[in-house]
């Protein structure tokens, strides 16, 4: 008698339900008197246990927020939250029933012939929306944090915990290799488990793999996929409530499959009945829960399988009605659950059918890793061949101990419209042989087309059969029709597994907690945080706060974070060289101290990159990249190195130092108390760098001018970044200076008609096209993109990157259409309302002929058309005189 | 906090000794970024230099080392390289020397269980076999490019993961996070301190 502590309390559909510990949630319900466990898919018939091995789709239901769980290998928890799902109201009354009584009006493949008609679909679509699918995803909300990643590395991958993958594992780990042993099951053991064979060695295979101290056993794990490099994707479902699902990645030197075989079932009218089960899942219910799954049993099968099954129900109580052949079987009877069998000569009232199904080798596993499943007749199976190396197969898998005495080819005769080869989605025999007169008489253009195999159980319960309906129907063997393509994930997985833990990168700048101070408004580029603008503490919207960070540059000075910029430091002898081999201009006969713009161009002369290269010595180079674009430059760099013997060393030192950009009228003025360094125009020109120090730490600074005033992009060490950007903001409060953000820099860099690459620029962009016609320095040796570069330099560009202005209201958005003569002839890049101007200005791609002053084009804003007018020039200093003040 | 060699530093978070006694037990997380660190490259780069006993020199790829000593060590391993290097002359192959102290943030993860942690972050390998003690690798560490070394603290294995400095909080926040199941535990210098002993 079991006292109380060894009982578990569940939640079934807000009722609880006593378990034993052991129990499955599944063997939990049965003993509770529960006998649907689910709906199918399409008609909605009724669904009972089956396999209880977790291969068909029979127990799927919802457990603890999760959908389609395999019940029957799923172990109870206390307080484990299960529900039904496919039906409504409940399991026993669903109302979508009524659907298979108009199976005439919804043959295989009917939506394919009838939702290709908008007004069908459109009438029909609310309502398919709501019936389909299987189970209800999780909110994101209630699965977060339930998911991670695990890696593991072992010698051998053993997959299966049977008899054969038991032997196996103990061998290879007495033999000193580190070994995993992953088995579904909530036990070890296999078909040992339930069957008489040999029991008395289990315990002791089990035993030992569990002492052995090279041995890691993953039990009621599953693996569902083979990849390259013996690579194995395994799930751990998670044992109690703050577990969490994990996703092992198994590298292994080698993988032992040892799967085994499972039991598929018979086809017959009515098969899908509830009480009609496979022989191993009602062997499992009786031997390893204890349950006794009826009364009266008939039994359908073939010698030799029968004999033992039929003694181990008799021995268990059940009394046997008969015990029939497949052939003769005429159909299963019964409304709710199954009451009788009627066969050629008799009826048999009962309330159990126990089917000895065909023995299938699970090689899934096998057929991934690229074995090939080759018909074998005198085992009535298909059977993996040419293994790839390091994946072997042992036990059942391989066929071994099936004769195709016991696993008869399977019957189809007639054809029947309840007769179920697909329980995922209730395809029928019948089903398959119209399909296969509509011409789809191939086995992996029927499986498309009819969803066999294609639902939760993949296969299992039903490739066999419909192999054999196709091969009947299509007079050919079953060799001739072979089997479709096994692909991962099988089972399915869980996307949360899949996903892992949020482990997601943030990047954050040395200065980050100063712009949080300051107010940032966060904008996210790529894994970076950057200051959009920031917040005015008085409430001010963004477009005031923007313009007062935009005139504080103009009229005063501002600073900038631009730690994102990618920084690569580049020694050697031979750096000029390799500059002027990677951009389109010429940088070996840049002077120490001095900065030049650089552009980089592919081999067809599309621009792919910009940023600044400074000459800090003889040797010894510093290049700025885009934010996005560092990994590439710096890939593209070491790509083109390869092979060239030529001195070249790159550091990349994006992480290691922050940098800032001081711009204004008054930049000069803020900077000087804070450097040694000689801010003149005469000792610090426009376009020149030097290494100094700033604010107490060592600087790179370089006079250069994105935004258009006078001003300096400093670089120095990322930890000395806060007390850096402290001081320059202390020494700029006399002059009011204000930090400021990306919206204010794109705005203030789009007056000065300063392109961003990626942004302005396309795929399909050149420098001629986008106006930095003066960047290809044709005149040099050889460099990427030259030819090309070379001839687009002689012909006329058919587009051209020009500015326009137009009225404020009229503000377009980014990639705002542009028409001329009311037909699309291009559109805008950026845009922005210019404070200066006092007008929205922007930046779009214009026919070459309208880029042109004074030219006029129409924009799509927002549903309608507003006149924009093209100007050549620059809004903002086209000279650049403030740049050099 | 306390200045240490020039930085500041995490003293303990608590109480040092149980930090320690954690660590030894499971698993414990450092902040190591104020070591120093700087980058050897070059044709004249063919052999690992002897830089000292309290120097580390690491092999990162074809002719390109990564030197890591405390900040005191420093001047003196970079004026040992120095004589190593000897004088530049055209003729002979050079020798570049970058500091990238500020490129990583350095974290260290010790302790028995400091393989399980970092198992759920990285494919990498870190077994006994695959992985001893002194040597390096590079891999994907919570989805970041990270240089992993192994070095160990006395009887204790130990992880140091180095990632671009910007990534830092967000390594530290993964690895605290896979470490939940392990109860870890930042370490301070202090407990540091304790586990050298």
């Amino acid at each position: 008698m079991s006292c109380p502590k060894d009982k578990i309390t569940l939640e079934f559909n807000g009722k609880p339900v006593t378990a034993r510990p052991g129990d499955t949630v599944a063997s939990a319900l049965y003993r509770s008197g529960q006998r649907i466990f689910t709906r199918s898919f399409k008609y909605h018939r009724r669904r009972g246990l089956l396999c209880l091995a977790g291969k068909c789709p029979n127990c799927l239901m919802n457990v603890d927020g999760a959908p389609n769980v395999r019940t029957c290998i799923t172990l109870v928890r206390a307080g484990m939250r299960v529900t039904h799902q496919n039906a409504s109201p409940s399991l026993e009354n669903d109302w979508l029933s009524v659907v298979q009584h108009f199976d005439r009006l919804m043959p295989v493949g009917w939506y394919y012939k009838t939702m290709t008609d908008p007004r069908v679909w459109h009438t029909a679509e609310p309502f398919v929306r709501k019936i389909a699918g299987l189970g209800t995803p999780p909110s994101p909300d209630a699965v977060s944090g339930n998911y991670e990643h695990a890696y593991r590395h072992s010698d051998v991958a053993i997959i299966g915990g049977g008899p054969a993958g038991l032997k196996a594992a103990i061998s290879e780990a007495e033999n000193g290799r580190q070994v995993t042993l992953v088995d579904d099951q909530p036990e070890l053991g296999g078909h040992l488990r339930y069957t008489k064979i040999a029991e008395a060695a289990l315990p002791e295979l089990v035993a030992k793999v569990q002492t052995l101290p090279n041995m890691q056993v993953l039990n009621g794990s599953y693996c569902f996929g083979l990849y390259e490099g013996n690579l194995l994707g395994i799930v751990q479902p998670r044992r109690d409530p703050d577990d969490a699902e994990r996703l092992i990645h198994l590298r292994a030197g080698r993988v032992v499959v040892a799967t085994g075989a499972y039991e598929s079932p018979l086809l017959f009218p009515n098969n899908d009945l509830v009480g009609v089960m496979l022989s191993t899942g009602v062997l499992r219910l009786i031997h390893l829960h204890g349950i006794i799954p009826g009364k009266v049993a008939v039994v359908i099968g073939q010698s030799p399988l029968v004999e033992p099954v039929v003694a181990d129900l008799r021995e268990a109580g059940l009394q046997i009605a008969a015990t029939v052949a497949p052939k003769s079987v005429v159909r299963a009877i019964g409304k709710k659950y199954v009451t009788r069998i009627e066969t050629r000569d008799a009826r048999h009232a009962c309330d159990l059918v126990v089917m000895c199904g065909h023995r299938i080798p699970d090689a899934g596993l096998l057929h991934q890793a690229g074995a090939r499943l080759e018909w074998n007749a005198g085992k009535g199976a298909f059977i993996p061949t040419d293994l790839p190396a390091h994946v072997s197969a042992v036990g059942q898998v391989t066929g071994e101990s099936l004769s195709a005495a016991a696993t008869l080819p399977p019957v189809l005769d007639p054809a029947s419209k309840r007769a179920f080869v697909c329980l995922c989605s209730d395809v029928s025999s019948q089903d398959l042989a119209n399909a296969i007169d509509e011409g789809f008489d191939h086995i992996e253009t029927l499986k498309r087309y009819t969803t066999t195999t294609m639902g939760p159980c993949q296969g299992r319960m039903c490739q066999l059969p419909a192999i054999g309906v196709c091969a009947r129907q299509t007079n050919h063997s079953m060799a001739e029709t072979g089997v479709t393509t096994g692909r991962p994930p099988n089972p399915g997985v869980t996307l949360g597994a899949l996903a892992g833990a949020r482990h997601h990168p943030t990047r954050r700048t040395p200065m980050h907690y100063e712009h949080e101070a300051a107010g940032a408004a966060w904008l996210d580029m790529g894994e970076w945080k950057r200051s959009r603008y920031y917040q005015s503490p008085m409430g001010a919207s963004e477009k005031q706060c923007v313009e007062q960070e935009y005139r504080a540059v103009r009229e005063r000075v501002g600073l900038i974070d631009v730690s994102t910029l990618g920084k690569l430091d580049l020694k050697g002898r031979d750096v000029g060289r390799l500059l002027d081999h990677v951009y389109a201009g010429r940088f070996s006969d840049l002077r120490p101290g001095r900065t030049r713009y650089g552009v980089i161009c592919d081999e067809a002369g599309i621009m792919l990159d910009d940023g600044t290269v400074s000459r800090l010595a003889d040797d010894h180079f510093f290049v700025t990249t885009t934010t996005g674009n560092l990994d590439f430059v710096l890939q593209w760099m070491n790509w083109w190195l390869v092979g060239t013997n030529w001195d070249v060393y790159i550091t990349n030192l994006t992480s290691g130092l922050a940098a800032v950009n001081l711009a204004g009228p008054n930049a000069r003025e803020v900077l000087k108390p804070l450097t040694d360094c000689d801010l003149s125009t005469a000792a610090f020109p426009y376009m020149a760098c030097r290494v100094a120090q700033v604010a107490g730490a060592e600087a790179i600074l370089m006079r250069i001018g994105f935004v258009g005033e006078t001003g300096w992009e400093i670089h120095f060490p990322a930890e000395s970044g806060p007390d850096v950007w402290k001081a320059v903001m202390e020494a700029g409060r006399k002059f009011d200076i204000k930090p400021f953000g990306i919206e204010a820099q794109r705005l203030l860099r789009l007056e000065k008609r300063h392109i961003i690459v990626g942004v302005d620029s396309d795929a399909l962009t050149n420098p001629f096209e986008a106006g930095m016609g003066w960047v290809p320095k044709l005149d040099k040796e050889d460099f990427i993109g030259r030819s090309a570069l070379a001839r687009l330099a002689t012909q006329p560009p058919k587009q051209k990157l020009a500015c326009f202005i137009m009225n404020e209201a009229d503000l377009p958005e980014d990639g705002a259409a542009i028409m001329i003569g009311g037909q699309l002839a291009g559109r805008v890049t950026s845009a922005r309302f210019s404070p200066g101007q006092g007008k929205a200005i922007g930046l779009a791609w214009v026919p070459a002929e309208t880029a042109r002053e004074g030219a006029e084009v129409q924009v799509r804003v927002r549903g309608r058309v507003a006149r924009a007018r093209i100007t050549e020039k620059a809004f903002y200093d086209p000279d650049g005189a403030r740049l050099r003040m | 906090m306390v200045e240490h060699q020039g930085w500041q530093v995490a003293a303990t978070f608590g109480n040092p000794s149980e930090e320690a006694a954690r660590t030894r037990e499971s698993v414990g997380l450092a902040d190591l970024s104020w070591m120093s660190k700087f980058n050897l490259q070059g044709s004249g780069m063919k052999n690992a230099p002897d830089l000292g006993p309290d120097v580390r020199v690491w092999l990162l790829g074809r002719r390109e080392y990564l030197v890591t000593c405390e900040p005191l060590v420093a001047d003196a391993a970079k004026a040992r390289l120095v004589q190593i290097m000897g004088v530049e002359t055209r003729l002979r192959p050079p020798i570049y020397v970058t500091d990238v102290t500020s490129v990583y943030t350095q974290l260290m993860v010790a302790g028995p269980n400091s393989r399980e942690v970092l198992s759920k972050l990285t494919s990498l390998n870190l077994s006994e076999g695959a992985r001893g003690n002194l040597s390096c690798a590079q891999a994907n560490v919570a989805h970041v490019h990270a240089v992993v070394l192994r070095n160990d603290l006395p009887g204790i294995p130990a992880f140091h993961l180095l990632v671009g400095r910007e990534y830092g909080e967000s390594l530290w926040e993964s690895v605290l996070h896979a470490g939940h199941e392990s109860h870890i535990t930042p370490l301070g210098l202090e407990a540091q301190k304790l586990l050298q002993k």
